[in-house]
This record gives C-alpha cells, sequence and structure tokens, in this order.
C-alpha cells in the first residue's frame, strides 16, 4: 500500500492470515519541497521524473518486485460530497454527465478537470431525492501523473481512495453492524467529519482554513451542526463511538471538543482498534491505519 | 466497506473468474479424455466393422457369383421349351396310363352272360366336379334297397363303408380308385341285379349305383350303373380326362359317324319312352371322353364304334380279341323275341375284314361290330313266324321286339335274346340263365393259334337294328368279356 502526501510517499505491506492483517514492512521516502503544485484540491506533479526517481527508490528500498498496490491520497486532494438524485443511467458516459452536472451544483471547481466516481448509499429517510450517492472526485490530471509514475515502475494503481475513507475501513471491524460510529481525521490545516454505519459513510464533512489555522469557534459549531443534523435523520441512531485520527499535538484538544459536542468519549486511534495479529513497535496509528485500511479494501 | 475508487483501472476480483475457468479447464480436459478415449474406440471399432464388412462384401460377391452362375444354368436349361416338352409328354401318358387291360379283365369277371355292355366310360373327376358333387347322402332307392336286400339274403354282406355312403357317393373318390360309368343292356332284372351283386361282392368294384333303367322301345332292358374300381396299380390317375370307350353321343359323333350318334339318342329315348326309372340322370360325374378313334368303312353291317382299346397281357403283349358272329339268325330267336334280338344283335362282321383290318393293327383288341346274344338252346323258343306279334304292355304301349339273327354258326348255343322278370308280369317265359359253360365260343380269326381254344375276349355282344333306317342304322359296339376259366 502507498500513501502520498505533498512531502512523503510511504508504503505498508501486509498480509493477510487466519488471525487477521499482519504488518510486514514500513518504508517512506522524502519527497522534495513543491513536488507538487499547490492548489484548494492539491497540484500536479511539478516534476514527475523527479517524482519517478523518488517512487523508484523507495521500489528499490523495498525490494520485493510490486504488481499492484494501493494509493491513498490526502483527503485534500480526495474530495467527498453526498447527494440526492434520481436514478443513474446504465451508460458510463451519461451515468459520468450526470454525476458532473451533479457535483458541479456542488462544489466551486471546474468539474471538466475532476476525475469523478460515486457509490450509492442508503438513502435518508426523510430525504427529497430516491437516491442517495457518496461522489469522489480528484483533479484528473494529477490522479493520471500519480498513475503514470506508478505505472512506469511496473505497477497498477488499481486502488485510489484518500485518507479517511482508508482509516473507515481499517476501524470498520471495531464498530458494530449497525452502531453509528465517527471518525474525526485531524490535519495541520484541514479536518474531516465523518459518520458512518453497517459499512457505508452517512455523513462526510471536509473543512479546511486557508490561512493554515483551526480555529475552535469554527469547528465547535460545525460539530454541533453535524450532530443536529444526524439527531434529525436519524432520531433513533445513538452515536456509539468516535475515532481521533490526529497529530498528537492536537489529539488532546480535539478529544475535548468531540467530548463536548458528540456526547460520546472519543478514541484516539490505538492499536486495538485494528484486526491486526501483530503491530509494529514505533508505529504511528495515525499513519498506519490508513495503510492498513487500504489493504482491506483491496483484498475485498 | 463500500468506498469510492478514482483508480482508472481499479482492480477487479478475478477469483471468482479464475475459479470458473480453472473449472472449465478441469472439464475441459476430462470431455478431451472422453473424447479421445472414444475417439479411440471408434478407430478400433472402425477397423473392426471394416474388417467385418469386407468380409461380408467377399460373401456377397461370391454369393452373387454363385447366383449369377445359377441365373445361367437356369438360362441356359430353357425351360419354357422343355416344360412345354413336359406338358407334351405327360399329355401322352397321361392318355396310356389307365389300364384298360385290367379293366376289362374285372368286368370280365363280374359280368353275367346275359348283360353286356354298350360303353364303358372311366372317370376321374376334376376338382370342379369335385366341388359340384359333393352333396349330401340321399337314401337308397327302392332298387338299390332290393338290391341290398337280395345280397344280403345271399350272405354278401356289403361293405361297411358303402353300407353307410349308399350309392351317391361323390365322384371324389380316394386314391386308387376310379369311377366307371357303364351302359349295358340285359335280358332281365335278374342279369341287371346280379351284375350289381357281383359287383358288390368282387374285390376290384366298390359302391355300385344304379344309375339309370329302362326299356326302349325294343323291350330291350337298358341300364347305367356307376361303380367305383380299383386300379391294380394304387396310384392315382394324374388326369382330369381319361380315355372313354363308351359308344355314345359324344364320342361317336365325329367319329363314327352318324349312326353312332343315333345309338345314343335311341338309348335316351329308350329311357323316356318306356318310362324307364331313372335314376340319376345327367351322369354329372362323367367327365367329357375322349375321342374314340374312327371305324373302319369295311367293319361290316352298320357302323359300329371302335374304341382303341387294346388291352395286354400282364406281359405287356396285346391281348388277341376273338371276334364273335356278326349275325344272329333270326330263326334261332324265339317269336316274340325275334325282334327284340334282332334290334340287338349287330351285323357280324366278316372274316375278310378280321383278318385283314385287324391284322393290319396286330394284335390290338378292337371292339367291332356288335355280336349277337347267344342263348342256351333250351331257353330260346322257336320263332313262330318271321314276324313276331308285337307285344302289349300293361301300360298299353306297343312294344315291338325283332327277332333277333344270328349267324348259322352260333346258332346252337344262342342265349336267350331277352330276358323279362316275373315282375313285369311278361306272359312270355322267362329263359333260363345261360352258363358259363353253355356260352358259345366266340372263335376264327381273332381267336389263339389253335382255333378250338377261347380267346381272352370271347364274347361280344351286340344288338343291330333293322327297322331303323339305314342312314340311322346304330350298331352298339360291345364287348363281353370273359375270363377263361376253364382250361
Amino acid at each position: 500500500m502507498f500513501a502520498v502526501t505533498p512531502n512523503e510517499l510511504r508504503y505498508g505491506a501486509f498480509h493477510s492470515g487466519p488471525q487477521g492483517f499482519a504488518f510486514d514492512l514500513e518504508k517512506r521516502v522524502e519527497l522534495p519541497e513543491e513536488t507538487f503544485a499547490s492548489g484548494v484540491l492539491g497540484g500536479v506533479i511539478r516534476d514527475p521524473k523527479g517524482f519517478q526517481e523518488k517512487l523508484q527508490s523507495l521500489l528499490d528500498d523495498i525490494g520485493a518486485p510490486i504488481e499492484g498496490a494501493s494509493l491513498v491520497l490526502p483527503d485534500t486532494w480526495m474530495r467527498l460530497a453526498l447527494a440526492e438524485m434520481e436514478d443513474l443511467p446504465k451508460r458510463a458516459a451519461a451515468r459520468q454527465e450526470v454525476l458532473s452536472w451533479k457535483l458541479g451544483h456542488l462544489v466551486p471547481f471546474s468539474v471538466k478537470d475532476l476525475r469523478i466516481s460515486a457509490i450509492e448509499v442508503t438513502p435518508f429517510p426523510n430525504q427529497e431525492e430516491p437516491r442517495r450517492i457518496l461522489l469522489g472526485f480528484a483533479i484528473d490530471m494529477l490522479l493520471n501523473q500519480l498513475e503514470s509514475a506508478f505505472d512506469e515502475a511496473g505497477i497498477q494503481l488499481g486502488n485510489l481512495t484518500n485518507n479517511t475513507l482508508a482509516i473507515l475501513a481499517a476501524v470498520e471491524e471495531a464498530v458494530g453492524p449497525d452502531d453509528l460510529a465517527a471518525l474525526v481525521s485531524v490535519f495541520d490545516d484541514s479536518y474531516t467529519l465523518s459518520f458512518f454505519r453497517s459499512g457505508e459513510p452517512l455523513l462526510y464533512r471536509y473543512k479546511g482554513f486557508a490561512d493554515g489555522g483551526v480555529f475552535g469557534d469554527s469547528v465547535l459549531r460545525d460539530l454541533r451542526m453535524t450532530a443536529g443534523f444526524l439527531q434529525r435523520q436519524f432520531p433513533d441512531i445513538v452515536l456509539r463511538r468516535a475515532f481521533l485520527a490526529a497529530p498528537a499535538e492536537l489529539e488532546e484538544q480535539w478529544l475535548g471538543w468531540l467530548e463536548g459536542e458528540l456526547d460520546v468519549i472519543p478514541e484516539p486511534l490505538r492499536f486495538e482498534h485494528f484486526d491486526l495479529s501483530r503491530g509494529r513497535a514505533g508505529v504511528s496509528w495515525v499513519q498506519t491505519a490508513p495503510l492498513l485500511g487500504a489493504a482491506r479494501i483491496e483484498v475485498y | 466497506m463500500k468506498l469510492v475508487n478514482l483508480s482508472r483501472r481499479p482492480f477487479l476480483n478475478t477469483r471468482p473468474v479464475k475459479r470458473l475457468a480453472t473449472f472449465l479447464w478441469v472439464f475441459g480436459a476430462l470431455l478431451l479424455l472422453i473424447n479421445g478415449w472414444l475417439f479411440g474406440s471408434h478407430i478400433t471399432g472402425s477397423s473392426k466393422g471394416q474388417g467385418r464388412l469386407e468380409a461380408l462384401g467377399r460373401q456377397i460377391d461370391q454369393e452373387q457369383e454363385a447366383l449369377d452362375a445359377k441365373i445361367e444354368e437356369l438360362r441356359s436349361l430353357n425351360l419354357p421349351t422343355r416344360n412345354a416338352r413336359i406338358a407334351e409328354l405327360n399329355e401322352l401318358i397321361e392318355a396310356r396310363t389307365f389300364p384298360w387291360s385290367a379293366l376289362f379283365g374285372s368286368l370280365e369277371e363280374v359280368l353275367p352272360i346275359d348283360v353286356y355292355l354298350a360303353s364303358v366310360r372311366p372317370t376321374v373327376a376334376d376338382k370342379k366336379k369335385k366341388e359340384r358333387q359333393r352333396r349330401p347322402n340321399r337314401a337308397l332307392t327302392a332298387r338299390e334297397a332290393r338290391a341290398r336286400d337280395r345280397a344280403r339274403a345271399r350272405g354278401e354282406e356289403p361293405k361297411a363303408e358303402e353300407s353307410q355312403q349308399p350309392a351317391t357317393k361323390v365322384v371324389a373318390e380316394p386314391p386308387g380308385l376310379v369311377r366307371l360309368d357303364l351302359a349295358a343292356y340285359a335280358r332281365n332284372d335278374d342279369a341287371m341285379f346280379e351284375l350289381i351283386e357281383n359287383f358288390y361282392a368282387s374285390p376290384q368294384f366298390e359302391a355300385p349305383e344304379l344309375k339309370r333303367e329302362g326299356i326302349d322301345e325294343k323291350r330291350v332292358l337298358s341300364f347305367s350303373v356307376s361303380v367305383l374300381y380299383r386300379l391294380p396299380n394304387p396310384e392315382p390317375l394324374p388326369v382330369e380326362e381319361v380315355q372313354t370307350a363308351e359308344q355314345g353321343a359324344d364320342s361317336s359323333e365325329a367319329e363314327s359317324g352318324e349312326g353312332q350318334t343315333e345309338d345314343g339318342e335311341a338309348l335316351a329315348e329308350a329311357d323316356g319312352s318306356e318310362g324307364g326309372t331313372v335314376l340319376d340322370p345327367g351322369s354329372e360325374g362323367a367327365v367329357d371322353p375322349v375321342r374314340m378313334p374312327a371305324p373302319e368303312p369295311s367293319m361290316g353291317i352298320g357302323n359300329s364304334l371302335q374304341p382303341d382299346l387294346r388291352p395286354t397281357t400282364a406281359a405287356g403283349q396285346p391281348r388277341e380279341i376273338r371276334r364273335a358272329p356278326s349275325r344272329v339268325d333270326d330263326e334261332a330267336l324265339p317269336p316274340e323275341e325275334g325282334e327284340a334280338v334282332r334290334s340287338r344283335t349287330p351285323s357280324r362282321r366278316p372274316a375278310s375284314r378280321s383278318a385283314s383290318g385287324d391284322a393290319s393293327r396286330g394284335s390290338s383288341p378292337r371292339v367291332t361290330t356288335g355280336v349277337p346274344l347267344q342263348p342256351t338252346p333250351s331257353a330260346i323258343p322257336a320263332p313262330p313266324s318271321a314276324q313276331p306279334p308285337r307285344a302289349v304292355r300293361p301300360n298299353n304301349r306297343p312294344t315291338s321286339r325283332p327277332p333277333a339273327r344270328t349267324t348259322p354258326s352260333s346258332s346252337t348255343t344262342r342265349r336267350p335274346a331277352t330276358t323279362r322278370p316275373p315282375t313285369r308280369q311278361d306272359p312270355r317265359p322267362v329263359p333260363t340263365r345261360p352258363t358259363a359253360s353253355s356260352s358259345p365260343r366266340l372263335q376264327g380269326a381273332f381267336g389263339p393259334a389253335g382255333g378250338d381254344e377261347p380267346g381272352f375276349w370271347d364274347r361280344l355282344l351286340g344288338i343291330d337294328r333293322p327297322e331303323m333306317p339305314t342312314e340311322r342304322l346304330v350298331v352298339t359296339a360291345t364287348v363281353r368279356l370273359h375270363e377263361e376259366r376253364e382250361g
């Protein structure tokens, strides 16, 4: 599994056994500054050849040949949006056109430069449209550059997901089948608040701050509004668990916010939340959880 | 977890496909093995079948060659020609198979002296006639019952099968038996019944049946008898039509001239005019008679029927026929019987004709001109006049009997011209029955060498009818058979 950030490319190897996954290997390589262009949705690779060299150096470090892999993108580069829709066309082109049109009304981006994908999730009880879909989108050129780089290394990128979705897959086993859970992924300049139940996301909110700081009042208000929305949509469902994937320096602050607004004791990600047969010492589970989740998605 | 994937070439879960492909490959390999095994079996079986086919083909070729050879052989036989030839030969054989000599020998044994035959017609019924004659047995007529009673009174019990199946036994005779239709004349009823009794008593004859009886205008008792004759050789005759020795209308019409026909007609007229009892008219059992050879013109007075009957001895040699005198003197007959005797006395054949005619034919027996009856001297009263008085029957129908004409040579051994049974209320005396010893012996040119010894054919009885016109003169040629026992 590969995970990329603006300044790092990581690799983690897992294998599935009778007692669950085993974390075999973790490799990483530093990416030079401004490898990627800056932007709201991230940016294209400014030096694809340099990225290719870095990738090749990582693969050399791994040593084992890799034919297929998953790549975990930052939540900033790959956004998610939920939308109500009527029936989607079955033809791929028409379907893609409908999704682009729908997404164009939801986000302030030019959808023609985006790669869009969608899955259907359980609709809300009181929604107007019959269907509810989860839209994922990212800059198409960036994704093409990444796929080209891995293709040149002989690796097929069969799964492109973001950090929050991968962590959801990783902690899925820790939540009961019908329990409602929340995951808060905190980064330096953004955070993602997601609620999931029965293996699918119910609510996803990405919040970024352009000036590079997270303001407490904004977070609290957002948390309050989201909890209220869920309470209105699912009045009989109680939030059972809340997971926090945040850097260690922000973890304490966020635990307080979450506990105060969600009426549940938040849990920072730990080894116990994953179905791993064995862990590795000195591993940051905030960085390892997306790789594990990607591995679970790939295996499924 | 259902998650969004932005990969352009997403992973596909190929494991089900791979599993299905693996299964299909295994299944295909299994089918391939089965096909290979079946193909091998087919190759092996086809080679064996090919071998069998080749063997069968060779066998068919051999059979075809044999068949062709057989066909060629059959073609070379020229079957149509052979069949025609065989049919012709069969006809000739059929014409010669009937044992005439043995028949006449047997008839000689049973024939009373007062009875002479007018015709002998052996009959072998064909299938149609057999079917036509399959009729239920009828009851015995009064005469037949009387004849049987007489036979029983003499201690001669008729055969069981005859008693069960009287007179009208169907013509579908068993093998070895031939139906004989006899037309005969008798001097009286006793002679006729004696003949029937003799038929019953003889092992050579079975089931005699009196077909017809009547008295013609000349007061001659004529009758027809049908009897089964047992062939010496029990093989059945393979023919449907056999030669007949009948002197009747059918046989004589074309060969003997008009007189022969008139004789047959006269016989029929006698039946009707005299009111005789016709027991079985029609004689359905008889087949068409074979044409008799034409008589020679020099056979004497009147026309006589000469069937080519050539009896032979047991050794196959032709028997000699002693020709009887051709005439009977009128004076030798009683006055009342003179006309009748004359009517039954055929003209004697001249000796010169016998010598010349039969000599040219060798020793073949031939029926010649009628021979007069030969009454015993005691039985023949002297004729009171040349023209006897006409007798009047109880039914007031005049009957005339022409005086019998006898030859001088046989005047001393004449049989009574006619004998009348007492039941007919005939005022004439009943003549005594001639005996074999008193019968005259026909001697002459047809006798055996030595002259005095009687020949095998020693009696010929015939009738001439002088009162009939010349052109309608009918001479009944009969052969009285007598077997010489005295020697």
